[in-house]
């Protein structure tokens, strides 16, 4: 577990154990109570649900992007709203460019809030992107990796997460 | 920051453009998933060139190239999403890009261009040799009785009326008529005859006297020794076929003949002295 996710944990667990505190006269809570176990279980599930469309929404990046699909099926099953806009926007001018992108990402997500229909997640992902000239394969941006520290915001979608927005916090970062 | 480069590059993009754009990229830049409100990140670093001033001094040099089949259906699915305005007539998805003389892009557009339409293409690709009737036989004394020997048969064809059709594509309408011009009968005896018009119909309610055809033909022999006993008389109708187009062009698509075939005995008629 991650340490955001160990505090978002605490956090739960502080209020419960508060609640508790209310009912049962100054006894001492313990953290096996039944509903406490549950609530936890389901908050687990619920951050790998909104850890894994912060993945699927890198996934569908790097698959719509080469062959260059701004339209890619894949992008609105992960992203929504502004940063669905703003991904095909980019893509559309790659696209028209004639430019592809190739590479990875690695990812170091940390999930910063969870309620029932939003999230944020706080990430220094390492880009391992880079854009290639479709047709010659040549490479037209500069060589380097960089690392880059973003906030995104998830928001619960018929039943599933999607990213809604991801805002760069700062060039480089440390992982 | 590198990516604020990219912003004026799709500035200056956005400028010069005069084609319809494949990505209005105002405000969210050219990169990929990440903003902070003016740039886009993941595969967004560029190359630190700044296009928008470069694009005013230095000449541009721009290209068009077709799509491929592939990238096309790409551009299909563009449209369906409202990233590329829909496609008007005929034609085909090109990729138009600006250069500047360093190879740095400076816009890059996604257009649907006309195909260039031929008109003479086109006329062909209208004209069917089908639209154009075969000749209606007929004869006097009909096909079906028999003809005689020293005694005029009169010829005339049907359908002897201009035939058109028409055909449009990319904004040109082309018009093809075939005319008929004349007919030529091959009598069946050796005999060819040669007529300007499509003949002129006996009236057998008129009196025979007041009637002159300009096509005819005398058999000399009867057909006791032909096939079946039969004459077989070949009637072939010519028409020239031209063709006008709303941009002011014609053309000749050539001279195209139509046959139609009867079989007719002829017979002698004895005099008998008394």
């Amino acid at each position: 577990m991650t340490t955001s996710r160990l505090v978002a944990a605490g956090l739960l667990a502080v209020v419960l154990l508060g609640c508790s505190g209310d009912d049962d006269g100054g006894e001492s809570p313990t953290t096996t109570d039944p509903a406490s176990e549950s609530t936890t279980t389901t908050t687990a599930a619920a951050d790998a649900d909104v850890l894994d469309a912060y993945r699927g929404f890198w996934d569908a990046y790097l698959a719509a992007a080469d062959p260059m699909d701004p339209a890619h099926p894949d992008l609105e099953l992960f992203a929504t709203g502004a940063s669905l806009e703003a991904v095909r926007d980019a893509f559309a001018d790659h696209f028209a460019r004639g430019e592809v992108i190739r590479g990875s990402v690695d990812l170091a997500p940390k999930i910063e809030q969870l309620d029932d229909a939003s999230a944020t997640v706080r990430d220094c992902y390492l880009d391992q992107t880079h854009i290639f000239d479709s047709e010659s394969g040549a490479q037209v941006d500069p060589p380097e990796d960089a690392t880059f520290e973003v906030l995104a915001t998830l928001v619960l979608e018929d039943g599933s997460w999607k990213v809604s927005s991801l805002d760069k916090v700062s060039d480089g970062c440390e992982r | 920051m590198r990516a604020l480069s990219r912003i004026a590059a799709v500035v200056a993009a956005v400028a010069i453009t005069t084609t319809l754009t494949a990505a209005p990229a105002s405000g969210v830049g050219t990169g990929g998933a990440w903003t902070n409100g003016e740039d886009v990140g993941a595969g967004a670093r560029d190359d630190g060139a700044d296009s928008r001033s470069r694009s005013g001094s230095g000449s541009v040099t721009c290209r068009s190239e077709r799509l491929s089949d592939e990238e096309a259906r790409v551009v299909v699915d563009m449209v369906a999403i409202g990233f590329v305005p829909p496609s008007e007539g005929e034609g085909a998805w090109y990729r138009r890009r600006c250069w500047t003389d360093d190879g740095t892009i400076v816009s890059a557009d996604i257009v649907w261009r006309p195909i260039a339409v031929s008109a003479s293409a086109l006329a062909s690709d209208a004209w069917d040799v089908s639209r154009i009737p075969l000749p209606g036989i007929n004869l006097n004394p009909a096909e079906d009785r028999d003809q005689v020997v020293n005694v005029e048969t009169w010829m005339w064809v049907d359908g002897w009326a201009p035939v058109s059709a028409s055909a449009s594509a990319g904004g040109v309408t082309v018009t093809v008529t075939a005319s008929p011009t004349h007919v030529e009968w091959v009598m069946g005896d050796g005999a060819v005859v040669e007529c300007a018009g499509p003949g002129r119909p006996y009236d057998e309610s008129r009196p025979a006297d007041g009637q002159v055809t300009d096509c005819s033909h005398t058999y000399r022999r009867s057909s006791a020794t032909q096939p079946d006993q039969r004459y077989r008389i070949d009637a072939t109708s010519y028409w020239r076929v031209t063709w006008t187009s709303s941009t002011g062009e014609s053309g000749n698509l050539g001279v195209v003949g139509r046959t139609s075939s009867v079989r007719v005995r002829v017979a002698e008629i004895q005099a008998v002295n008394g």
